[in-house]
């Protein structure tokens, strides 16, 4: 049985950018012999949401007011293309530990 | 065109778009499990999409109509947001031919050194460009002069995204990163005068402070908050003389909630849609030669979205929006999907004025004013649009339209090819040739004016 890691986007609006910097890391992450269950918000919804811990891993490309105790992990690169590998080798971190 | 177009009728956009996705995706080499999946994605959204505005207008629309008859306002025009506008655009019958055309259209400026900004990666934001051609077909049922509107239009667009590149890259610090999303670029003239004015005027020395305005109004970022306010208010206006009757606040609550649901529901839908263009957009990403020049990516406006006083302007604009909307004579839009997308639209602004929520709100409301106007102006083509692709819009009073459709440069540039006139159309061309002239040859001139004019003793740095 593969660990499902629970992973939240987050954009502006949770609709576009969100959506396309979930699917890479989805894919990524299931490169590496997960399974992922995404799920994409926008940023006020999302400081709501990540404290009742339905999540694993939270990527965005706007910031989300507040902090928390799992990892949240700016993906920028996914979306321009530039400095992916940075953000797939942070995502890796944050899983395998 | 003729047999597209009697493919396009028999099939309708819910086949039409998706085939058209799975072409383009087998076109640049995305293998064909990923292809199917895209445009199955976007069949997907294309009918949620349906499904939610079927069930929205028949509620919203006779409250419209109370608020229209009792408070003697003539705001007949719906609002239906930056979601629904995508997905008509990318319905009608020139929409997905042209999202293939301009992909192309894109790479190769790009390639030519025309321009130094890598637009398809924002691919999805092409439909702001596309609706504007889909007007104009409408109005001239001439393919090739809709054809040229989209194409000067993208044009005209990338100039501006390259005017604004280095500002919008500093003040959010994406490096190599700007605006291409032809609603957001298109304000850049404005934007720019009104920048430089409103210093004069002395706009610079009042500073608000966005974090406490944020921790005050930061329940207004939700989608679903804003849009039960914004119900419960529309149906309060139309119900206002029977506020005593149980009826009444039946249709108070209805609205409030189902405003609610729209707004909630609304993104998840155009998340769907949004997703089969995420595989054509990686793909255009790889095939981006990165050569020794300085280049920048186009990138969506949701990167901006979240900074402090990015976020804070979008907030303090809604209730700026509802006043204007009711107070200025001649506006008939009322207001409501776009309510929580200020922040989008406040990016350049706030860009420019470096961070002061002041200047940039006043900046934010003189574009929007204008935008009423255009909006005003090309609501009824639009909602003609909206009929063809299968909206079902009930009565003859109500209309729809989105602010994606009502950008002020664009919507001026084709007033201008609408005439059909071949000196008007001329005009408009040299203008921008001069511009393009200009720019390529005073470029650092230019930029440095613009940081110049950005640049306070004060300087708040972005923490993006």
């Amino acid at each position: 049985m593969k660990k499902t890691i629970n992973l939240l986007a987050v954009c502006g609006s949770g609709t576009v950018s969100s959506t396309m910097v979930a699917e890479k890391a989805q894919e990524y992450i299931e490169s590496l012999g997960f399974n992922v269950q995404a799920e994409e918000l926008n940023p006020q919804q999302a400081s709501e949401r990540i404290p009742s811990g339905d999540y694993d891993l939270v990527v965005f490309t706007s910031p989300i007011p507040g902090t928390y105790d799992i990892p949240i992990i700016n993906a920028t690169g996914l979306l321009t293309g530039i400095g992916e590998e940075d953000v797939f080798e942070k995502i890796k971190e944050a899983i395998t530990e | 065109m003729q047999t597209l177009k009697t493919i396009m009728d028999t099939f309708g956009a819910n086949i039409f778009v998706p085939i058209v996705i799975f072409l383009i995706c087998i076109f640049m080499k995305i293998n064909v499990k990923k292809a199917i999946n895209s445009a199955i994605l976007a069949a997907v959204g294309l009918i949620g999409f349906d499904m939610i505005t079927n069930y929205f207008t028949p509620v919203i629309s006779p409250v419209v109509d109370k608020m229209v008859k009792l408070a003697h306002l003539n705001l007949p025009v719906l609002d239906i947001g930056w979601q629904a506008t995508a997905v008509i655009a990318y319905s009608t019958q020139i929409g997905m031919v042209f999202i293939a055309v301009l992909l192309i259209f894109q790479v190769f400026l790009f390639a030519i050194k025309w321009t130094n900004v890598f637009m398809p990666s924002d691919l999805w934001n092409n439909y702001s460009l596309i609706l504007w051609g889909s007007e104009l077909y409408f109005v001239t049922k001439n393919m090739w002069l809709a054809s040229f509107l989209m194409l000067f239009g993208n044009m005209v667009c990338l100039l501006y995204s390259e005017v604004i590149a280095n500002r919008w890259s500093t003040y959010y610090g994406y490096p190599q990163c700007t605006l291409s999303a032809p609603h957001q670029v298109g304000n850049v003239p404005f934007a720019l005068i009104l920048n430089v004015v409103l210093s004069k005027l002395g706009a610079d020395k009042i500073q608000l402070n966005p974090e406490n305005i944020r921790k005050k109004l930061g329940f207004l970022g939700d989608p679903m908050i804003i849009g039960f306010i914004v119900g419960f208010l529309l149906g309060f206006i139309g119900n206002f003389t029977t506020l005593t009757a149980i009826a009444s606040w039946g249709q108070i609550l209805t609205t409030a909630v189902t405003t609610s649901a729209v707004m909630a529901i609304f993104p998840k839908i155009g998340s769907i849609f949004a997703a089969s263009f995420s595989s054509i957009t990686s793909a255009s990403q790889k095939s981006m030669k990165k050569g020794g020049r300085e280049w920048y990516v186009a990138v969506n406006d949701a990167l901006g979205y979240g900074e402090s006083a990015t976020l804070t302007t979008g907030i303090l604009m809604i209730p700026f929006a509802l006043i204007m909307a009711f107070i200025l004579p001649g506006n008939i839009i009322v207001p409501v999907m776009c309510l929580t997308g200020f922040a989008y639209d406040s990016e350049i602004n706030i860009a420019l004025a470096d961070g002061n929520i002041f200047k940039a709100l006043i900046m934010d409301i003189c574009i929007f004013a204008g935008q009423l106007y255009i909006g005003s102006y090309f609501a009824p083509m639009f909602t003609k649009i909206a009929k063809q692709v299968g909206v079902k819009i009930p009565g003859n009073s109500l209309m729809v339209i989105g602010f994606v459709a009502a950008n002020i440069l664009l919507g001026l540039i084709t007033i201008a090819f609408m005439t059909k006139n071949p000196l008007i159309i001329g005009i408009v061309v040299i203008l921008y040739i001069v511009q393009f002239i200009y720019f390529k040859k005073n470029k650092k001139k230019v930029i440095d004016t613009i940081e110049k004019h950005s640049d306070y003793s004060n300087v708040h740095v972005a923490k993006s």
